[in-house]
């Protein structure tokens, strides 16, 4: 019993940590260059994000609101098609899709050389600072942003 | 094996907490000139209000240097690989390094160099844990327990735990478990064979855990009472080893002081200056470490629930053993709960309760040794149900969800109180709502922009991780030792 228990949970656990149920092939990170302020220095959170991370839809997101619920997206804002349909519209970057580089944001894509979407630090909630665009997978730089919203210390 | 490459399959590949920032540039500077100064991060990241930005976890030192406040134990740890990271640097594609996800925050800038130093560093954990349950697993072998038992300790730490999630980290809290149970082993052998040289092995242990992190000294109480219980009645014959152990352990704290005093101008300054946290009276925070859905023990890690109910027939086992648990994982929360930034902050669940998660679950050997069937099949769906929370938990960002929560929640109730006390905070809710933050799946995205390279060797581990586990799982392993109850003799 005790083999055939641990030998069912290491399988199940493994199909977990490779990503059998769970993967998300596409970025899935789309906003809004709608208004925002941005992180407020210190403080707890009053500020807003334009953008937010969502999970398997990759039609996310926006929520330009304070008292916004993360789970409820801006129905004004743009967004990408889902990559993982493999609709041949949306652009799966996944695919080989040899879009990345050209310049235009396609469909999948989060930006592509200086085509941001009109987004900064600022409106994906990571504070000041510059935005920039990874060249091979067309996914936000957000190395050369400011966030000050904190962390642990210990 | 299998753990090594579980763990490395669910890794970021970069470093996402200042706090790892620190111990890395600590890292990078043992390894390029055996020096423990540290530029710092030239941003705003963790600092108190008021404080200027780029301050954040070093103080200047008497030569005006910039020192780290954080353990140096991990940072020399992680030496190894930071020189793997600089082979790679050198020797890897471009390409690889843009596997690692650029549209989470970064304290760093991104190059070849940086980023392939951070990623081989970041693995540290994911060598480190299984150590941990390796000796949880001798631990709970030395103390009686069967060997069922000790394969529930194992794969309940290591898989139904925070400990895997905190693989993904750079945090010190890995090593300080390994510390602390390669400490209890020692002890357990010192007792089993009364051999000196074990307690003094403990007492080292201990002794130096504090240059992990400082809060290892609260452990020290606990590791006494620990050795001593048993001993107490032939204390005459044993005070030669006793004191032996003693200048020992006072040894790793000596050398904690002289590190102080050269770092920070006092052997009793750790660097952090009374800025960033200080004493309260715990209330709600000694309560939410208990009970809250954020920053439970047992909410976070509910594999720890086998070690409640197994606790009693523990007591009545092995009653050293159980009183050592007790008092470890008690002043340990007790104390966390007392320290104003301690108990909550940014790290998944009670960061630094996870040292203390083999001392809260061993217990559950009890239970398994002692149960009947309907029992052990309840500690075992626990256990599968645990795991598989940890796997979800094991392949999202914490500080991401933070992030949400920060820029989403208002003054009122704040993102802190959210991020304790409500379900909506819980990660294992907010991380449905965010994609993976995993190195592997970079890796595969990579594959379809037209660079396989890395995806392969991610291919490469899991077949390792598939391998490893058939070996172990064996049965012909157990028929070929003779081991009890396969009715074969042992091979010779």
């Amino acid at each position: 019993m005790l083999r055939t228990g641990f030998g069912v949970a290491c399988i199940a656990l493994l199909s977990a940590a490779v990503g059998c149920t769970t993967d998300v092939e596409d970025p899935g990170f789309t906003a809004t260059a709608g208004d925002s302020m941005g992180a407020s220095s210190g403080g707890s959170g009053s500020s807003t994000a334009a953008a937010e991370t969502t999970a398997n839809s990759g039609t996310s997101v926006a929520d330009a609101s304070s008292s916004g619920d993360p789970t409820t997206g801006d129905p004004t804002t743009a967004t990408t098609g889902d990559p993982t349909t493999g609709d041949p519209t949306t652009g799966d970057p996944t695919t080989g899709d040899a879009g990345c580089g050209d310049g235009v944001v396609s469909p999948g894509e989060q930006c592509d050389g200086a085509d941001l979407q009109g987004l900064d630090c600022t409106s994906l909630g990571l504070g000041t600072g510059t935005l920039g665009c990874d060249p091979v997978m067309c996914t936000f730089d957000t190395s050369m942003c400011m966030s000050d919203s904190g962390g642990t210390s210990g | 094996m299998f753990c090594v490459c579980v763990y490395l399959l669910s890794a970021s590949g970069r470093i996402v907490f200042p706090d790892d920032e620190i111990v890395y540039q600590t890292t990078r500077s043992l390894y390029q000139g055996g020096r423990l100064d540290i530029p710092g991060i030239p941003r705003r990241t963790g600092e108190p209000k008021g404080r200027p930005d780029g301050t954040f976890g070093w103080a200047p030192g008497p030569d005006g240097k910039r020192y780290g406040f954080f353990g140096h134990g991990l940072s020399l740890a992680a030496i190894p690989l930071y020189g793997l990271g600089e082979l790679a640097a050198e020797r890897a594609p471009e390409t690889w390094r843009h596997a690692i996800r650029s549209d989470h925050f970064f304290v760093h800038g991104r190059s070849q160099h940086d980023d392939w130093t951070r990623l081989f560093v970041s693995l540290t954990n994911c060598l480190l844990t299984p150590l941990a349950l390796l000796l949880a697993m001798v631990w709970t072998r030395r103390l009686g327990f069967s060997r069922g038992a000790a394969w529930v300790v194992g794969v309940g730490l290591g898989f139904g735990t925070l400990m895997w999630p905190y693989t993904r980290t750079f945090l010190s809290e890995p090593l300080s478990t390994v510390a602390l149970l390669g400490a209890a082993v020692c002890v357990a052998r010192y007792h089993h064979g009364q051999r000196a040289p074990w307690l003094w092995a403990a007492s080292l242990i201990v002794g130096w855990s504090c240059h992990i992190h400082l809060l290892n000294l609260i452990a020290i109480p606990a590791f006494v009472g620990y050795a001593l219980a048993p001993d107490w009645s032939r204390r005459h014959e044993a005070w030669r080893g006793w004191l032996v152990a003693l200048l020992l352990g006072a040894s790793g704290l000596a050398a904690l002081g002289v590190s102080q005093w050269l770092r920070f101008g006092s052997p009793f300054e750790s660097g952090r200056h009374g800025l960033y946290s200080h004493f309260i009276v715990p209330t709600w925070e000694l309560l939410a470490l208990l009970v809250s859905p954020g920053r439970s023990l047992w909410w976070t890690s509910p594999v720890l629930i086998g070690g409640l109910l197994g606790w009693r027939r523990f007591r009545d086992r092995v009653p050293a053993a159980a009183w050592f648990c007790v008092a470890i994982v008690g002043t340990r929360l007790l104390f966390v709960a007392t320290r104003s930034d301690w108990w909550g902050g940014w790290a998944l669940g009670p960061r630094f309760l996870v040292p203390m998660l083999p001392f809260a679950l061993i217990p559950i050997t009890a239970a398994w040794d002692a149960g009947g069937r309907r029992l052990r099949g309840a500690l075992l769906a626990l256990l599968v149900a645990s795991i598989a929370l940890q796997a979800h938990l094991a392949q999202h960002s914490i500080f991401e969800w933070m992030l949400v929560l920060y820029t989403n929640t208002p003054d009122d109730p704040g993102y802190l109180w959210v991020s304790h006390w409500s379900w909506r905070g819980f990660p294992g809710w907010g991380f449905l709502q965010l994609r993976e933050d995993l190195l592997r799946v970079g890796a595969r995205q990579l594959a379809g922009a037209g660079h396989p390279g890395l995806s392969h060797v991610f291919t490469g581990i899991a077949v390792l991780a598939v391998s490893s586990l058939a070996v172990a799982l064996w049965p012909g392993r157990s028929r070929l030792r003779g081991e009890p109850g396969t009715g074969h003799a042992p091979a010779r």
